[in-house]
Protein backbone atom coordinates (compact mmCIF):
# COMPACT_ATOMS: atom_id res chain seq x y z
CA UNK A 1 0.00 0.00 0.00
CA UNK A 2 2.76 2.38 1.02
CA UNK A 3 4.81 1.69 -2.11
CA UNK A 4 1.78 2.07 -4.32
CA UNK A 5 0.88 5.41 -2.73
CA UNK A 6 4.50 6.53 -2.88
CA UNK A 7 4.78 5.77 -6.59
CA UNK A 8 1.52 7.53 -7.41
CA UNK A 9 2.38 10.53 -5.25
CA UNK A 10 5.79 10.93 -6.84
CA UNK A 11 4.28 10.64 -10.31
CA UNK A 12 1.56 13.21 -9.59
CA UNK A 13 4.08 15.53 -7.96
CA UNK A 14 6.53 15.44 -10.88
CA UNK A 15 3.61 15.79 -13.32
CA UNK A 16 2.38 18.93 -11.57
CA UNK A 17 5.92 20.28 -11.31
CA UNK A 18 6.49 19.72 -15.03
CA UNK A 19 3.23 21.50 -15.91
CA UNK A 20 4.06 24.41 -13.60
CA UNK A 21 7.54 24.67 -15.09
CA UNK A 22 6.26 24.80 -18.66
CA UNK A 23 4.01 27.77 -17.90
CA UNK A 24 0.59 26.20 -17.60
CA UNK A 25 -2.13 28.04 -15.74
CA UNK A 26 -2.87 26.81 -12.21
CA UNK A 27 -6.43 25.83 -13.03
CA UNK A 28 -5.23 23.55 -15.82
CA UNK A 29 -2.77 21.86 -13.46
CA UNK A 30 -5.52 21.36 -10.87
CA UNK A 31 -8.00 19.88 -13.33
CA UNK A 32 -5.46 17.52 -14.88
CA UNK A 33 -4.21 16.31 -11.49
CA UNK A 34 -7.78 15.77 -10.27
CA UNK A 35 -8.49 13.65 -13.33
CA UNK A 36 -5.36 11.54 -12.84
CA UNK A 37 -6.04 11.07 -9.13
CA UNK A 38 -9.62 9.96 -9.80
CA UNK A 39 -8.38 7.32 -12.26
CA UNK A 40 -5.65 6.11 -9.89
CA UNK A 41 -8.25 5.78 -7.13
CA UNK A 42 -6.54 8.13 -4.71
CA UNK A 43 -7.41 11.47 -3.18
CA UNK A 44 -5.01 14.32 -3.81
CA UNK A 45 -4.49 17.63 -2.00
CA UNK A 46 -2.15 19.91 -3.87
CA UNK A 47 -0.64 23.25 -2.94
CA UNK A 48 0.64 25.26 -5.88
CA UNK A 49 3.25 27.77 -4.79
CA UNK A 50 5.35 29.89 -7.11
CA UNK A 51 8.50 27.79 -6.73
CA UNK A 52 7.20 24.56 -5.21
CA UNK A 53 4.44 22.02 -5.57
CA UNK A 54 3.37 20.17 -2.41
CA UNK A 55 1.32 17.06 -3.08
CA UNK A 56 -0.42 14.93 -0.46
CA UNK A 57 -1.93 11.67 -1.69
CA UNK A 58 -4.43 9.72 0.42
CA UNK A 59 -5.76 6.28 -0.29
CA UNK A 60 -9.50 5.73 -0.90
CA UNK A 61 -10.43 5.42 2.78
CA UNK A 62 -8.22 8.23 4.07
CA UNK A 63 -6.19 5.81 6.20
CA UNK A 64 -2.71 6.17 4.65
CA UNK A 65 -1.05 9.13 3.04
CA UNK A 66 2.18 10.07 1.34
CA UNK A 67 3.43 13.57 0.64
CA UNK A 68 5.97 14.92 -1.75
CA UNK A 69 7.38 18.29 -2.63
CA UNK A 70 8.81 19.15 -6.04
CA UNK A 71 10.34 22.16 -7.69
CA UNK A 72 9.07 23.13 -11.14
CA UNK A 73 11.17 21.57 -13.90
CA UNK A 74 11.82 22.93 -17.37
CA UNK A 75 13.49 26.15 -18.42
CA UNK A 76 10.99 28.22 -20.38
CA UNK A 77 7.38 28.30 -21.46
CA UNK A 78 6.68 25.25 -23.57
CA UNK A 79 3.22 24.82 -25.04
CA UNK A 80 4.15 21.50 -26.70
CA UNK A 81 4.88 19.97 -23.33
CA UNK A 82 1.70 21.52 -21.89
CA UNK A 83 -0.37 19.92 -24.67
CA UNK A 84 1.29 16.51 -24.39
CA UNK A 85 0.93 16.42 -20.60
CA UNK A 86 -2.75 17.40 -20.82
CA UNK A 87 -3.24 14.67 -23.44
CA UNK A 88 -1.52 12.23 -21.07
CA UNK A 89 -3.99 13.03 -18.31
CA UNK A 90 -6.88 12.24 -20.65
CA UNK A 91 -5.16 9.03 -21.82
CA UNK A 92 -4.76 7.96 -18.19
CA UNK A 93 -8.43 8.71 -17.52
CA UNK A 94 -9.88 7.06 -20.63
CA UNK A 95 -7.51 4.16 -21.28
CA UNK A 96 -7.19 3.52 -17.54
CA UNK A 97 -3.39 3.41 -17.73
CA UNK A 98 -1.44 1.95 -14.83
CA UNK A 99 0.87 4.36 -13.16
CA UNK A 100 4.01 2.61 -14.46
CA UNK A 101 2.86 3.08 -18.07
CA UNK A 102 1.91 6.64 -17.30
CA UNK A 103 5.33 7.26 -15.77
CA UNK A 104 7.05 5.87 -18.89
CA UNK A 105 5.02 8.09 -21.20
CA UNK A 106 5.72 11.02 -18.91
CA UNK A 107 9.49 10.43 -19.17
CA UNK A 108 9.22 10.33 -22.96
CA UNK A 109 7.32 13.63 -23.03
CA UNK A 110 9.82 15.33 -20.72
CA UNK A 111 12.76 14.31 -22.87
CA UNK A 112 11.35 15.75 -26.10
CA UNK A 113 13.48 18.58 -27.50
CA UNK A 114 12.21 22.05 -28.36
CA UNK A 115 11.74 23.49 -31.85
CA UNK A 116 14.86 24.00 -33.97
CA UNK A 117 16.51 27.11 -32.52
CA UNK A 118 17.49 28.56 -35.91
CA UNK A 119 13.87 28.39 -37.05
CA UNK A 120 12.77 30.12 -33.85
CA UNK A 121 15.43 32.80 -34.42
CA UNK A 122 14.20 33.46 -37.95
CA UNK A 123 10.53 33.48 -36.99
CA UNK A 124 11.15 35.81 -34.03
CA UNK A 125 13.11 38.27 -36.17
CA UNK A 126 10.32 38.24 -38.74
CA UNK A 127 7.76 38.73 -35.98
CA UNK A 128 9.53 41.73 -34.49
CA UNK A 129 10.04 43.24 -37.91
CA UNK A 130 6.29 42.82 -38.58
CA UNK A 131 5.68 44.54 -35.27
CA UNK A 132 7.63 47.54 -36.52
CA UNK A 133 5.52 47.61 -39.66
CA UNK A 134 2.32 47.38 -37.59
CA UNK A 135 3.39 50.45 -35.62
CA UNK A 136 3.80 52.30 -38.91
CA UNK A 137 7.52 52.02 -39.62
CA UNK A 138 8.83 52.27 -43.16
CA UNK A 139 10.58 49.32 -44.78
CA UNK A 140 14.10 50.50 -43.91
CA UNK A 141 13.11 50.64 -40.24
CA UNK A 142 11.67 47.13 -40.64
CA UNK A 143 15.04 45.97 -41.99
CA UNK A 144 16.92 47.56 -39.08
CA UNK A 145 14.59 45.91 -36.57
CA UNK A 146 15.03 42.53 -38.31
CA UNK A 147 18.82 42.75 -37.94
CA UNK A 148 18.59 44.04 -34.37
CA UNK A 149 16.29 41.17 -33.35
CA UNK A 150 18.42 38.59 -35.16
CA UNK A 151 21.56 39.51 -33.23
CA UNK A 152 19.77 40.28 -29.96
CA UNK A 153 17.85 37.00 -29.91
CA UNK A 154 20.91 34.98 -30.97
CA UNK A 155 22.79 36.52 -28.07
CA UNK A 156 19.91 35.64 -25.73
CA UNK A 157 19.83 32.02 -26.96
CA UNK A 158 23.59 31.64 -26.48
CA UNK A 159 23.56 33.18 -23.01
CA UNK A 160 20.63 31.04 -21.92
CA UNK A 161 22.41 27.92 -23.18
CA UNK A 162 25.32 28.92 -20.95
CA UNK A 163 22.85 29.13 -18.06
CA UNK A 164 23.43 32.84 -17.45
CA UNK A 165 20.68 34.41 -15.33
CA UNK A 166 17.65 35.41 -17.39
CA UNK A 167 17.62 38.97 -16.04
CA UNK A 168 21.21 39.71 -17.01
CA UNK A 169 20.57 38.06 -20.38
CA UNK A 170 17.59 40.36 -20.93
CA UNK A 171 19.58 43.49 -20.03
CA UNK A 172 22.48 42.63 -22.34
CA UNK A 173 20.25 41.46 -25.16
CA UNK A 174 18.13 44.63 -24.95
CA UNK A 175 21.31 46.73 -24.87
CA UNK A 176 22.69 45.17 -28.05
CA UNK A 177 19.31 45.26 -29.84
CA UNK A 178 18.80 48.92 -28.97
CA UNK A 179 22.32 49.85 -30.12
CA UNK A 180 21.59 48.25 -33.49
CA UNK A 181 18.11 49.80 -33.52
CA UNK A 182 19.69 53.24 -33.03
CA UNK A 183 21.47 52.92 -36.36
CA UNK A 184 18.45 54.55 -37.99
CA UNK A 185 19.33 57.78 -36.20
CA UNK A 186 23.07 57.32 -36.50
CA UNK A 187 23.30 56.71 -40.24
CA UNK A 188 20.14 58.60 -41.22
CA UNK A 189 18.84 55.51 -42.97
CA UNK A 190 15.18 55.41 -42.15
CA UNK A 191 12.32 57.91 -42.21
CA UNK A 192 10.96 56.61 -38.90
CA UNK A 193 14.07 55.97 -36.77
CA UNK A 194 12.20 56.32 -33.48
CA UNK A 195 10.00 53.34 -34.35
CA UNK A 196 13.06 51.28 -35.28
CA UNK A 197 14.62 52.03 -31.90
CA UNK A 198 11.41 51.51 -29.98
CA UNK A 199 10.40 48.20 -31.53
CA UNK A 200 13.89 46.68 -31.67
CA UNK A 201 13.60 45.38 -28.09
CA UNK A 202 9.98 44.22 -28.08
CA UNK A 203 10.91 40.58 -28.66
CA UNK A 204 12.08 40.44 -25.03
CA UNK A 205 8.75 41.49 -23.51
CA UNK A 206 7.44 38.56 -21.41
CA UNK A 207 3.86 38.64 -22.68
CA UNK A 208 2.72 35.16 -21.69
CA UNK A 209 3.62 35.44 -17.96
CA UNK A 210 1.39 38.53 -17.76
CA UNK A 211 -1.53 36.66 -19.30
CA UNK A 212 -0.92 33.59 -17.11
CA UNK A 213 -0.94 35.88 -14.07
CA UNK A 214 -4.34 37.18 -15.14
CA UNK A 215 -5.70 33.66 -15.54
CA UNK A 216 -4.42 32.65 -12.09
CA UNK A 217 -5.99 35.77 -10.59
CA UNK A 218 -9.35 34.74 -12.06
CA UNK A 219 -9.03 31.25 -10.67
CA UNK A 220 -8.17 32.48 -7.18
CA UNK A 221 -4.51 31.41 -7.10
CA UNK A 222 -3.41 34.82 -5.90
CA UNK A 223 0.07 33.81 -4.76
CA UNK A 224 1.01 32.31 -8.12
CA UNK A 225 -0.64 35.20 -9.93
CA UNK A 226 1.32 37.86 -8.05
CA UNK A 227 4.54 35.86 -8.33
CA UNK A 228 4.22 35.47 -12.11
CA UNK A 229 3.28 39.13 -12.43
CA UNK A 230 6.31 40.28 -10.43
CA UNK A 231 8.62 38.00 -12.46
CA UNK A 232 7.25 39.55 -15.65
CA UNK A 233 7.59 43.08 -14.26
CA UNK A 234 11.22 42.44 -13.29
CA UNK A 235 12.01 41.21 -16.80
CA UNK A 236 10.31 44.28 -18.25
CA UNK A 237 12.41 46.52 -15.98
CA UNK A 238 15.58 44.70 -17.12
CA UNK A 239 14.53 45.23 -20.71
CA UNK A 240 14.02 48.97 -20.07
CA UNK A 241 17.41 49.17 -18.37
CA UNK A 242 19.08 47.64 -21.41
CA UNK A 243 17.17 49.96 -23.72
CA UNK A 244 18.06 53.03 -21.64
CA UNK A 245 21.70 51.94 -21.54
CA UNK A 246 21.78 51.58 -25.30
CA UNK A 247 20.07 54.91 -25.81
CA UNK A 248 22.38 56.63 -23.34
CA UNK A 249 25.48 55.24 -25.07
CA UNK A 250 24.22 56.31 -28.48
CA UNK A 251 23.24 59.66 -26.95
CA UNK A 252 19.62 59.34 -27.95
CA UNK A 253 18.03 61.31 -25.15
CA UNK A 254 14.57 61.41 -26.59
CA UNK A 255 12.17 59.66 -28.83
CA UNK A 256 9.10 61.25 -30.35
CA UNK B 1 -10.35 49.95 -51.56
CA UNK B 2 -7.66 51.63 -49.53
CA UNK B 3 -9.42 50.46 -46.37
CA UNK B 4 -9.34 46.88 -47.63
CA UNK B 5 -5.67 47.15 -48.52
CA UNK B 6 -4.84 48.58 -45.06
CA UNK B 7 -6.78 45.81 -43.33
CA UNK B 8 -5.12 43.08 -45.41
CA UNK B 9 -1.69 44.50 -44.71
CA UNK B 10 -2.50 44.68 -41.00
CA UNK B 11 -3.74 41.08 -41.02
CA UNK B 12 -0.63 39.81 -42.78
CA UNK B 13 1.84 41.46 -40.43
CA UNK B 14 -0.04 40.58 -37.27
CA UNK B 15 -0.27 36.96 -38.44
CA UNK B 16 3.52 36.92 -38.94
CA UNK B 17 4.04 38.49 -35.53
CA UNK B 18 1.72 35.96 -33.85
CA UNK B 19 3.55 33.02 -35.49
CA UNK B 20 6.93 34.37 -34.44
CA UNK B 21 5.96 34.86 -30.83
CA UNK B 22 4.26 31.48 -30.79
CA UNK B 23 7.52 29.85 -31.88
CA UNK B 24 9.35 31.35 -28.88
CA UNK B 25 6.92 29.52 -26.59
CA UNK B 26 7.45 26.28 -28.50
CA UNK B 27 3.96 25.97 -29.96
CA UNK B 28 3.51 22.92 -32.20
CA UNK B 29 3.26 23.57 -35.95
CA UNK B 30 -0.29 22.22 -36.11
CA UNK B 31 -1.43 25.01 -33.77
CA UNK B 32 0.49 27.80 -35.47
CA UNK B 33 -2.00 28.31 -38.30
CA UNK B 34 -4.71 29.00 -35.72
CA UNK B 35 -2.37 31.45 -33.93
CA UNK B 36 -1.85 33.28 -37.20
CA UNK B 37 -5.58 33.36 -37.96
CA UNK B 38 -6.56 34.59 -34.51
CA UNK B 39 -3.74 37.15 -34.44
CA UNK B 40 -4.80 38.49 -37.83
CA UNK B 41 -8.49 38.68 -36.92
CA UNK B 42 -7.91 40.26 -33.50
CA UNK B 43 -5.41 42.89 -34.54
CA UNK B 44 -7.27 43.93 -37.69
CA UNK B 45 -10.50 44.21 -35.70
CA UNK B 46 -8.75 46.48 -33.22
CA UNK B 47 -7.28 48.48 -36.12
CA UNK B 48 -10.70 48.98 -37.72
CA UNK B 49 -12.35 49.88 -34.41
CA UNK B 50 -9.69 52.41 -33.47
CA UNK B 51 -9.03 54.07 -36.81
CA UNK B 52 -12.33 53.86 -38.66
CA UNK B 53 -14.92 53.72 -35.90
CA UNK B 54 -13.11 56.03 -33.48
CA UNK B 55 -13.51 53.72 -30.49
CA UNK B 56 -11.09 54.21 -27.61
CA UNK B 57 -8.09 51.87 -27.48
CA UNK B 58 -9.10 50.30 -24.15
CA UNK B 59 -12.50 49.19 -25.42
CA UNK B 60 -11.22 48.10 -28.83
CA UNK B 61 -8.43 46.04 -27.23
CA UNK B 62 -10.90 44.39 -24.83
CA UNK B 63 -13.37 43.55 -27.60
CA UNK B 64 -10.62 42.24 -29.89
CA UNK B 65 -9.20 40.07 -27.09
CA UNK B 66 -12.71 38.78 -26.29
CA UNK B 67 -13.24 37.83 -29.94
CA UNK B 68 -9.87 36.04 -29.98
CA UNK B 69 -10.77 34.19 -26.78
CA UNK B 70 -14.20 33.19 -28.09
CA UNK B 71 -12.85 32.05 -31.47
CA UNK B 72 -10.14 29.97 -29.80
CA UNK B 73 -12.75 27.78 -28.06
CA UNK B 74 -14.16 25.98 -31.14
CA UNK B 75 -10.66 25.66 -32.67
CA UNK B 76 -9.29 23.95 -29.55
CA UNK B 77 -10.88 20.49 -29.99
CA UNK B 78 -10.06 20.61 -33.75
CA UNK B 79 -6.36 21.14 -33.09
CA UNK B 80 -6.36 18.95 -29.96
CA UNK B 81 -4.73 21.78 -28.01
CA UNK B 82 -5.86 23.87 -25.06
CA UNK B 83 -7.33 27.16 -26.34
CA UNK B 84 -4.69 29.23 -24.57
CA UNK B 85 -2.07 27.65 -26.87
CA UNK B 86 -3.26 29.81 -29.74
CA UNK B 87 -5.05 32.66 -28.02
CA UNK B 88 -2.11 33.80 -25.85
CA UNK B 89 0.42 34.22 -28.71
CA UNK B 90 -2.32 35.79 -30.87
CA UNK B 91 -2.71 38.46 -28.22
CA UNK B 92 0.95 39.47 -28.19
CA UNK B 93 0.90 41.70 -31.32
CA UNK B 94 -1.68 43.87 -29.57
CA UNK B 95 0.49 44.82 -26.60
CA UNK B 96 0.73 48.65 -26.63
CA UNK B 97 4.49 49.19 -26.71
CA UNK B 98 4.43 52.88 -27.58
CA UNK B 99 2.39 53.84 -24.51
CA UNK B 100 4.84 51.99 -22.27
CA UNK B 101 7.80 53.78 -23.86
CA UNK B 102 6.17 57.19 -23.51
CA UNK B 103 5.44 56.41 -19.86
CA UNK B 104 9.09 55.54 -19.19
CA UNK B 105 10.22 58.57 -21.17
CA UNK B 106 7.87 60.75 -19.09
CA UNK B 107 9.31 59.28 -15.90
CA UNK B 108 12.91 59.99 -16.95
CA UNK B 109 12.11 63.50 -18.16
CA UNK B 110 10.10 64.41 -15.08
CA UNK B 111 12.87 63.27 -12.76
CA UNK B 112 15.39 65.34 -14.67
CA UNK B 113 13.23 68.47 -14.96
CA UNK B 114 14.11 71.64 -13.12
CA UNK B 115 10.90 73.60 -12.64
CA UNK B 116 7.45 72.69 -11.46
CA UNK B 117 5.53 73.23 -14.69
CA UNK B 118 7.88 70.96 -16.68
CA UNK B 119 7.67 68.36 -13.91
CA UNK B 120 3.88 68.57 -13.90
CA UNK B 121 3.72 68.21 -17.65
CA UNK B 122 5.97 65.13 -17.77
CA UNK B 123 4.26 63.65 -14.71
CA UNK B 124 0.93 63.99 -16.51
CA UNK B 125 2.40 62.32 -19.63
CA UNK B 126 3.85 59.49 -17.57
CA UNK B 127 0.59 58.86 -15.74
CA UNK B 128 -1.59 59.13 -18.82
CA UNK B 129 0.51 56.77 -20.89
CA UNK B 130 1.25 54.42 -18.00
CA UNK B 131 -2.39 54.10 -16.97
CA UNK B 132 -3.54 53.60 -20.56
CA UNK B 133 -0.96 50.88 -21.06
CA UNK B 134 -1.84 49.09 -17.80
CA UNK B 135 -5.59 49.25 -18.40
CA UNK B 136 -5.27 48.12 -22.02
CA UNK B 137 -3.19 45.09 -20.98
CA UNK B 138 -5.61 44.31 -18.12
CA UNK B 139 -8.55 44.56 -20.53
CA UNK B 140 -6.84 42.22 -23.00
CA UNK B 141 -6.03 39.66 -20.32
CA UNK B 142 -9.62 39.79 -19.05
CA UNK B 143 -11.00 39.47 -22.57
CA UNK B 144 -8.96 36.42 -23.44
CA UNK B 145 -9.36 34.62 -20.11
CA UNK B 146 -13.13 35.10 -19.76
CA UNK B 147 -14.17 32.66 -22.53
CA UNK B 148 -11.87 29.96 -21.15
CA UNK B 149 -13.67 30.11 -17.81
CA UNK B 150 -17.13 30.43 -19.32
CA UNK B 151 -16.66 27.45 -21.65
CA UNK B 152 -14.80 25.38 -19.06
CA UNK B 153 -15.97 22.03 -20.38
CA UNK B 154 -14.60 22.58 -23.87
CA UNK B 155 -11.43 24.34 -22.73
CA UNK B 156 -10.37 21.56 -20.41
CA UNK B 157 -11.29 18.62 -22.61
CA UNK B 158 -9.72 19.86 -25.83
CA UNK B 159 -6.81 17.44 -25.64
CA UNK B 160 -9.12 14.46 -25.25
CA UNK B 161 -9.04 11.84 -28.03
CA UNK B 162 -12.29 11.50 -29.96
CA UNK B 163 -14.73 9.19 -28.21
CA UNK B 164 -15.37 6.22 -30.48
CA UNK B 165 -19.02 5.17 -30.42
CA UNK C 1 30.54 63.96 -32.43
CA UNK C 2 28.71 61.71 -34.86
CA UNK C 3 31.96 59.99 -35.89
CA UNK C 4 32.62 59.26 -32.24
CA UNK C 5 29.16 57.70 -31.94
CA UNK C 6 29.63 55.69 -35.14
CA UNK C 7 32.93 54.45 -33.79
CA UNK C 8 31.24 53.37 -30.52
CA UNK C 9 28.48 51.66 -32.50
CA UNK C 10 30.92 49.74 -34.68
CA UNK C 11 33.02 48.67 -31.72
CA UNK C 12 30.01 47.35 -29.79
CA UNK C 13 28.65 45.49 -32.82
CA UNK C 14 32.04 44.01 -33.72
CA UNK C 15 32.58 42.89 -30.13
CA UNK C 16 29.19 41.17 -30.04
CA UNK C 17 29.62 39.54 -33.46
CA UNK C 18 33.12 38.29 -32.64
CA UNK C 19 31.95 36.99 -29.24
CA UNK C 20 29.05 35.12 -30.83
CA UNK C 21 31.27 33.65 -33.57
CA UNK C 22 33.91 32.59 -31.05
CA UNK C 23 31.24 30.95 -28.89
CA UNK C 24 29.73 29.10 -31.86
CA UNK C 25 33.14 27.90 -33.05
CA UNK C 26 34.13 26.79 -29.56
CA UNK C 27 30.87 24.90 -29.13
CA UNK C 28 31.21 23.33 -32.58
CA UNK C 29 34.64 22.06 -31.66
CA UNK C 30 33.34 20.76 -28.34
CA UNK C 31 35.71 22.93 -26.37
CA UNK C 32 33.03 24.36 -24.14
CA UNK C 33 32.27 20.99 -22.57
CA UNK C 34 35.60 20.96 -20.80
CA UNK C 35 35.49 24.14 -18.81
CA UNK C 36 32.46 26.05 -17.57
CA UNK C 37 33.20 29.18 -15.63
CA UNK C 38 29.85 30.82 -15.34
CA UNK C 39 27.27 29.29 -13.10
CA UNK C 40 24.72 31.61 -11.55
CA UNK C 41 22.32 28.91 -10.62
CA UNK C 42 24.48 27.58 -7.81
CA UNK C 43 25.52 24.31 -9.37
CA UNK C 44 27.69 22.23 -7.07
CA UNK C 45 30.69 22.42 -9.40
CA UNK C 46 31.63 25.83 -10.64
CA UNK C 47 34.52 24.13 -12.41
CA UNK C 48 33.75 20.87 -14.16
CA UNK C 49 36.80 19.33 -15.68
CA UNK C 50 37.40 16.25 -17.71
CA UNK C 51 39.45 14.24 -15.29
CA UNK C 52 39.82 10.56 -16.01
CA UNK C 53 40.37 9.74 -12.36
CA UNK C 54 37.08 11.31 -11.41
CA UNK C 55 34.50 8.94 -10.08
CA UNK C 56 31.40 10.08 -11.96
CA UNK C 57 29.15 7.89 -9.88
CA UNK C 58 28.97 10.59 -7.21
CA UNK C 59 27.48 13.12 -9.61
CA UNK C 60 24.69 10.94 -10.93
Amino acid sequence: MHDMLKGKCRFISSYAAALLGCGATCIRIEKNVERIARTFGVHVDMTLLPSHVITVVWDKDYTHSYNCQSKPTGEAIDFCRNIELSKLSWQIAEDKLLYEDAANRFEKIISQPRLNKWLVLLLTSTANASFCRLFGGDFKAVGIVFCATLIGFLLKQIMLEDKIDLRITTVLSAFVASVIGASGYLFGISGTPELALGTSVLFLVPGIPYINAGSDLFAGHYLCSVSRFIQAVILTICLSLGLCGGMFLMQMNFFN
Amino acid sequence: MELLFDILQDMLFSALAAIGFASISNTPFSAMKYCALLGAVGHSLRFVMMNYMGIHIVISAFVAALIIGILAIPFAPKAKCPPETFSYPALLPMIPGMYAYRAVQGLVLCLSSNDESAFDHYFYLMNFNGLTCVIVVAGMVLGVTLPIFVFKRISFSATREMIKD
Amino acid sequence: MTTHLIFTWFSIISFVVVAILARCIARFNGLSNHYRFIGFEGKEDYFEYDDDDNDDENYK
